[in-house]
């Protein structure tokens, strides 16, 4: 079910044809698309990336019309435009930052508009809601996020999915050469420093997220004050010195081909785990094989937090109150389906896993005085079960 | 320079008459909280992760600890991520000046969240609350000046590291990854935006002797932006004087209280180097900033910080200067 390697093209014609047909669907005239990975996922394009504030201003558009197969595509970046995108559905960026390119824009749209037709856009810059109001107040705009992308994003087809093992794989690469490293004395910041070195050799795209490599509480009390009165994940990264046997929980992402990896490990600077500590990593281990254990076409969220809770003993749910057990990956690094938020159990049940969904399971196993233990698995249902799309070891935990 | 800066941010929100910011961008979070969140890239769709009430001036924060969080930002006003948008709305609703609020700012929306704050907030107006916060970013405290100067420096000593390693064999890509590592080496893991080495996307391409390479690169320290660009030739020193350097001095003698766009354009073409498909400067602070030379039109002032960037005969140099009543300054790192 995934190839070997991905076949870009297809990739594309694919999700072309799903997010028109999704538009004849539900009956919309246009979708017109802003946030970074949507307008990835809807053409393919690249930009560079950067922090939020420059990345809003050089952002990508995506307008794409019921009807015509090819998303319109605005950008700043010509060399990142796919060599298969038409070139007259390529147009100049606009700065949606300002009044005039929003202006522009929007009689984009209302030239390419059937009259009264319903837009669904994900996101407005404040210029665009302006210029939206002064010239398209009489179009209705419903939120493309909540009924168009995260529809069409939901179910991956064989190449999405070998993106993301692709992506998994460079950033696992990298992290090998981390973990051989690792040492008492080293800063947070150079793991990833050497970090970032490998995954732009190996061939990244980008980095998607500051590396996290938090050094665990030795309890919930004596660690950052807590709102949920859990433990507290992540902090974030700094030139923190590591001390021997502090206990390391490691978060990673990057992008290649425009789908995200997420690594997931915990480690030990310059010590072999303490009998407590592997009993964390077991319990660890049991959630996750209980819940792998069910996986299968037509499970529900709420069967695989079951599954969860009853191998965390019964009573507790296994990962922290305000994240969830389980998040699904594709062109953002945590997407749909969510499981185990605070949406509650009756949504649980409505996730339904179809072949092609894929999720990253991150449960937590903490005691205090351990440092705790926490690892993520990246799974992809499939036609009769699952295959895993992680692959990295255990150390120093087995 | 965290009371400073909330205090222009509050005097912004008198002058617009708005009671309440709900902001969605990291930047603007950034800047009337001081808490340092973790970095992602790319732009996000707008959801409320930080709150700054005017009749208080009291910040609400998306935080689920205390991590990362100044000491003037009550514990108490801290709220942990959700997914479900009843109780973030619950959550917000909880804040009793967001409540009575009359016009609140935005600095950006999504369709849902409209119609969630117009239902949480009915006696509200929703307004723009990125102008808001614009004009209050726009001139820089002393301090912010001292932020982008370290930002500078971390920027400028990672590339002149990997320019020395920039020798024939090299790929373009290693280029990125070095400079990368040297700017976590020196105490910092977050990018502006990952650099141009060669190409905006770096790419196989093995570097020869002789070959012109343009750097570009940007980093963020504290959540203040500085970057450079140069241009050398693989194998060569770095040149000491580029086709660039004149019409840089030009930019940077055009760029003072009162100049326009204009005025930098008329410099540009004074100097009879072709014009790029880049703008020629715009605002960095807490990130990429207006004004963007090309897009917006009102008069620099005092105070405010700008990237400048001059290309001729495919030599760059970008370098940042504040403008000041006696002209511009370069940013020395």
């Amino acid at each position: 079910m995934i190839p070997d390697a991905p076949d870009l093209a297809r990739l594309r014609a694919d999700r072309r044809a799903k997010l028109n047909g999704a538009l004849a669907h539900k009956d919309a005239a246009a979708t017109v698309l802003l946030g970074t990975t949507n307008v990835r996922w809807a053409t393919g394009a690249r930009v560079v990336a950067a922090d939020h504030g420059r990345a809003a201003r050089l952002r990508n558009i995506a307008v794409v019309v019921n009807g015509d197969a090819v998303p319109h595509l605005f950008t700043h970046t010509p060399d990142g435009v796919p060599s298969d995108h038409p070139a007259d559905h390529v147009h100049a960026g606009f700065d949606l930052e300002t009044d005039s390119g929003a202006a522009a824009l929007v009689a984009f749209v209302s030239e390419h508009l059937e009259a009264n037709g319903r837009v669904l856009l994900d996101e407005w810059t404040m210029p665009l809601r302006r210029a939206w109001a002064s010239r398209l107040l009489h179009v209705a705009v419903a939120d493309a996020a909540v009924n168009l992308m995260g529809e069409v994003k939901l179910v991956k087809t064989g190449d999405e999915l070998a993106c993301i093992r692709a992506a998994q794989r460079l950033n696992e690469e990298a992290m090998r050469d981390v973990f051989g490293a690792l040492h008492a004395g080293m800063r947070q910041c150079d793991l990833s420093a050497l970090f970032l070195r490998r995954v732009f050799e190996l061939g990244a795209h980008q980095n998607t997220v500051d590396p996290i490599w938090e050094v665990m509480a030795d309890s919930v009390a004596s660690g950052p004050r807590s709102v949920t009165g859990d433990v507290v994940f992540p902090t974030v990264t700094t030139d923190r010195v590591l001390s021997p046997g502090d206990v390391i929980w490691v978060d990673a992402g990057i992008t290649l081909n425009g789908y995200d990896s997420d690594f997931g490990r915990t480690w030990i600077a310059d010590a072999e785990p303490k009998p407590a500590q592997r009993d964390q990593f077991r319990r660890w281990k049991d959630i996750i094989d209980a819940v792998l254990a069910i996986v299968e076409p037509g499970v529900t969220g709420g069967d695989l937090v079951r599954a969860a809770v009853a191998a965390n003993g019964g009573s507790h749910r296994p990962w922290l109150p305000h994240l969830y057990l389980a998040h699904g990956i594709g062109v953002d690094s945590a997407e749909a389906p969510f499981i185990g938020t605070d949406l509650g159990p009756d949504f649980d049940e409505t996730i339904v896993l179809r072949p092609g969904m894929v999720f990253v399971l991150e449960p937590i196993a903490w005691a205090d005085g351990t440092g705790g233990y926490r690892s993520e698995e990246i799974v992809a249902v499939t036609d009769d079960g699952f295959e895993l799309l992680s692959d990295f070891h255990y150390g120093p935990y087995a | 320079m965290n009371a400073e800066r909330r205090a222009r941010a509050l005097a912004a929100m008198t002058d617009a008459g708005v009671d309440a910011l709900i902001l969605g961008r990291e930047a603007n979070a950034r800047y009337v909280s001081g808490a340092r969140r973790l970095w992602l890239a790319g732009a996000r769709a707008f959801a409320p992760g930080c709150v700054l009430v005017a009749a208080t001036g009291a910040v609400h924060l998306l935080n689920s600890s205390d991590d990362g969080v100044p000491s003037d930002v009550a514990f108490e006003h801290l709220y942990a991520i959700t997914w479900n948008p009843a109780n973030l709305m619950a959550r917000l609703a909880r804040i009793p000046e967001l409540t009575a609020a009359r016009r609140i700012g935005v600095d950006s929306l999504t369709p849902m969240m409209e119609s969630l704050l117009v239902a949480t907030f009915p006696d509200a107006e929703l307004v723009d609350g990125q102008s808001v916060m614009l004009a209050a970013r726009q001139q820089k405290l002393p301090d912010e000046i001292d932020a982008i100067r370290d930002a500078v420096r971390v920027a400028t000593q990672a590339l002149d590291a990997t320019i020395a390693m920039a020798r024939p064999g090299v790929r373009e890509r290693d280029l990125l990854a070095h400079f990368e590592q040297r700017m976590c080496e020196l105490g910092t893991t977050t990018a502006a935006f990952e650099g141009t080495f060669g190409h905006a996307f770096p790419s196989d391409r093995v570097l020869a002797s002789g070959d012109r390479v343009v750097l570009d690169t940007g980093v963020l320290v504290n959540g203040y932006e500085g970057g450079l660009a140069r241009t050398i030739v693989c194998d060569e020193p770095p040149p000491t004087t580029t086709p660039a350097d004149d019409l840089f001095d030009a930019l940077m003698a055009a760029t003072r209280p009162g100049a326009t766009g204009a005025d930098l354009w008329s410099a540009w073409d004074a100097s009879g180097a072709a014009r790029p498909a880049q703008p020629i400067a715009h605002g960095v602070g807490l990130g990429f900033e207006p004004p963007v030379v090309g897009a917006d039109h009102d008069p620099l002032v005092s105070g405010m910080t700008l990237s400048l960037r001059a290309e001729r005969d495919g030599w760059i140099r970008r370098d940042t200067v504040v403008v000041t009543e006696q002209g511009a300054q370069r940013i020395f790192g």
